[in-house]
């Protein structure tokens, strides 16, 4: 058997495996699945608001966490990281208000630990509440994550992160990544699965933070994080219905840009995390099966779009020969000339089997979040956009293997383009 | 733990369920499209054979040579060929799981191909035709100059239908194709022949090609 084909089928069995267990996970806890345990007790909150750069969305953002229903003490601590687009007189109009404390720096761009950790020192509630500044909270988002606090072993909580009007195609095929992604991690819950406390609206112990140390200068500093409470033996869980907004990329770039940071930042944290492989769901299962479906991926872009793509532009290279005449070609076309083009053989079939599992954990978390579900976006999202994610993973893992981890790295990734 | 446990476990039945539906549907689908294509083949076959049929007969108990009439059908066969040629082409480049059917049936084709080639040459003598048939040698091995040729050949043959080519796979394991390739001395791939008398090889630029395929007696369109 060709070797690239066995690698293709390799990769569907495993993605086919990773899916349906957490389908499995699903059906068989679909009761708890909606489920956030209803707060008895409202320590006190510390909002950490990073800005740099971000004019569009900060007035938005800091006016969701001044208006976010909690009943307990809250503060709003924004730390303003040398903009320089505007974002700093948006930050200033909310300086007098009293929830508010201001933190303005000088200089900035050392990477988004810097102004989080100055906020931390600086926070005086028990639980800490970090906003990124391109996205904002919803009203009841702290009322429905609060009560898993209760539980002394939750050192964490994420919540739901939705996309934000979404607009371009890109933008409506990661809103089906976003919600997709929302039903895998309450998923994960159930077997302690969930290892990143995402920036926007991620909650954490201040208590955990003082014993075990600030966010770190790591490219994915929330995944580390995230990793660091489940290596030290607690529970990190994640809330379906404290909900959050974010604003995605909206081309390929913005988004190449992102991913490439996600992704290398994963493989990152994914070795500095050793401790943890092989304990757990997380560490036999989720772990490395993620690890191993990105190059794999590659692969199956290769077999199933490069080459045939790689082939087609061969054949249009040709038309050189010939002084790019291709009248003749064209008068001569018929339709069965593209059927070559869809690659339909015996091996994709069986990769169509993953289209019939997605479908219906797509649709699965599209009424778990109660969001309408556009067969266009369904669409991109299973049939382009895991091409764009795979080409992505191709470049994070070149990135990966030639970069030298410096602390002053990882700010250059955190600057958006 | 336990949980843990009977997730993998349904998770591991139903992924292989699964899984396995894919190749059985698979094989199934390669199975339908050997069968599709082996139909194809099948017409082609009688196309052929009826073919040569009509022409023994008109030789044999008529006296006069309905021309106009086979050379019309050589065209309608070449046509036929040529679609059939590509459909071969396009999935063996697309091979799933059953490689050995694809040979014999390429083999079978090739033949095909060949008897297809024959009456046509003879047409072409008998009649005058002013078709011009081409006998491309190519094999398994052969890359870029074959590609090249058959590019080449493909844009001519579009410029004018007067040109009728036959791609024969010179390495195939096939007496027929030994006794082919010692007729006309192949040694070099690519080559061509030009209406069963002139080898051409060695042709990498255009007008080299055009050359070749110019000094036929039939003028084409485009010399």
């Amino acid at each position: 058997m060709n070797p690239l084909l066995l690698v293709n089928m390799v990769f569907t069995y495993s993605l086919l495996y990773f899916l349906v267990f957490w389908m499995v996970t699903y059906i068989l806890n679909r009761d708890e699945m909606l489920k956030d345990p209803a707060p008895k007790e409202f320590p006190s909150l510390s909002i950490i608001i990073p800005v740099r750069n971000e004019v569009s969305t900060i007035r938005k953002c800091i006016q969701s966490a001044v208006d976010l229903e909690y009943h307990g003490d809250k503060e709003v601590i924004v730390v303003d990281d040398a903009s320089t687009d505007g974002s700093s007189e948006v930050c200033q109009e909310f300086a007098d208000k009293e929830l508010i404390k201001l933190i303005t720096r000088d200089e900035g761009g050392q990477g988004k630990h810097v102004p989080l950790n100055i906020g931390v020192r600086e926070a005086e509630g028990e639980l800490i509440s970090t906003m990124d500044s391109d996205s904002w909270y919803d009203e009841k988002t702290m009322m429905n994550c609060v009560g898993y606090f209760e539980d002394p072993e939750v050192m964490g909580v994420r919540t739901s992160i939705k996309v934000a009007k979404p607009k371009t195609f890109l933008q409506l095929a990661q809103k089906v990544e976003y919600i997709f992604g929302l039903f895998l991690a309450k998923t994960f819950n159930f077997f302690n699965s969930v290892y990143v406390l995402p920036g926007p609206g991620g909650v954490i112990r201040k208590s955990f933070i003082d014993e075990h140390g600030e966010f770190r200068n790591n490219i994915t500093e929330d995944m580390e994080m995230g990793l660091r409470i489940q290596k030290h033996g607690y529970k990190l869980m994640s809330s379906i219905n404290a909900v959050t907004y974010t604003v995605t990329p909206r081309g390929f770039r913005s988004l190449f840009r992102q991913r490439l940071r996600w992704l290398t930042g994963f493989i990152e944290n994914f070795f500095g995390y050793r401790e943890l492989w092989g304990k757990g769901v997380l560490g036999t299962f989720l772990f490395p099966m993620t690890f191993w479906l990105m190059p794999s991926s590659i692969i199956f872009v290769w077999a199933s779009f490069l080459k045939p793509g790689i082939d087609l532009f061969r054949s249009l290279q040709r038309l050189h020969l010939v002084n790019y005449d291709f009248l003749p070609f064209l008068l001569n076309i018929r339709l069965a000339d593209f059927f070559p083009l869809l690659h339909i053989n015996s091996t994709s079939l069986v990769t169509l089997m993953l289209a019939p599992i997605s479908l219906f954990m797509i649709t699965v978390s599209y009424r778990m979040v109660k969001e309408k579900n556009s067969g266009l976006e369904t669409f991109l999202f299973m049939f382009l956009y895991p091409y764009v994610l795979a080409i992505i993973s191709i470049a994070s893992f070149c990135l990966s293997a030639r970069r030298r981890v410096t602390k002053n790295d990882s700010h250059k990734l955190w600057v958006k383009a | 733990m336990k949980q843990g446990i009977k997730v993998h476990a349904i998770t591991l039945v139903i992924t292989t369920a699964v899984f396995l539906l894919g190749v059985f549907l698979g094989m199934n689908f390669e199975q339908g499209k050997t069968s599709y294509v082996e139909s194809h083949y099948d017409d082609l076959k009688r196309m052929v054979s009826n073919t040569e049929l009509e022409f023994y007969f008109i030789q044999t108990l008529q006296s006069h040579m309905p021309c106009d009439y086979f050379v019309e059908e050589s065209y309608d066969l070449t046509l036929e060929a040529d679609r059939l040629a590509k459909k071969l082409d396009d999935y063996e480049s697309n091979q799933g799981f059953n490689d050995p059917d694809w040979l014999s049936l390429k083999k079978d084709y090739t033949i095909s191909l060949i008897k297809n080639w024959i009456f046509v040459e003879k047409i072409r003598r008998e009649c005058s035709a002013n078709y011009t048939t081409i006998l491309y040698f190519y094999d398994s091995g052969c890359r870029s100059a074959c590609e090249d040729l058959s590019f080449y050949l493909s844009y001519f043959k579009n410029r004018d239908k007067k040109l009728m080519v036959y791609a024969l796979q010179s390495d195939l394991d096939m007496q027929i194709m030994e006794l082919i390739n010692g007729a006309y001395n192949v040694t070099e791939i690519p080559s061509i022949v030009v209406n069963g008398h002139d080898k051409f090889t060695n042709l990498s630029t255009r007008s080299e090609i055009e050359s070749a395929l110019c000094s036929s007696e039939n003028a084409l369109d485009f010399c």
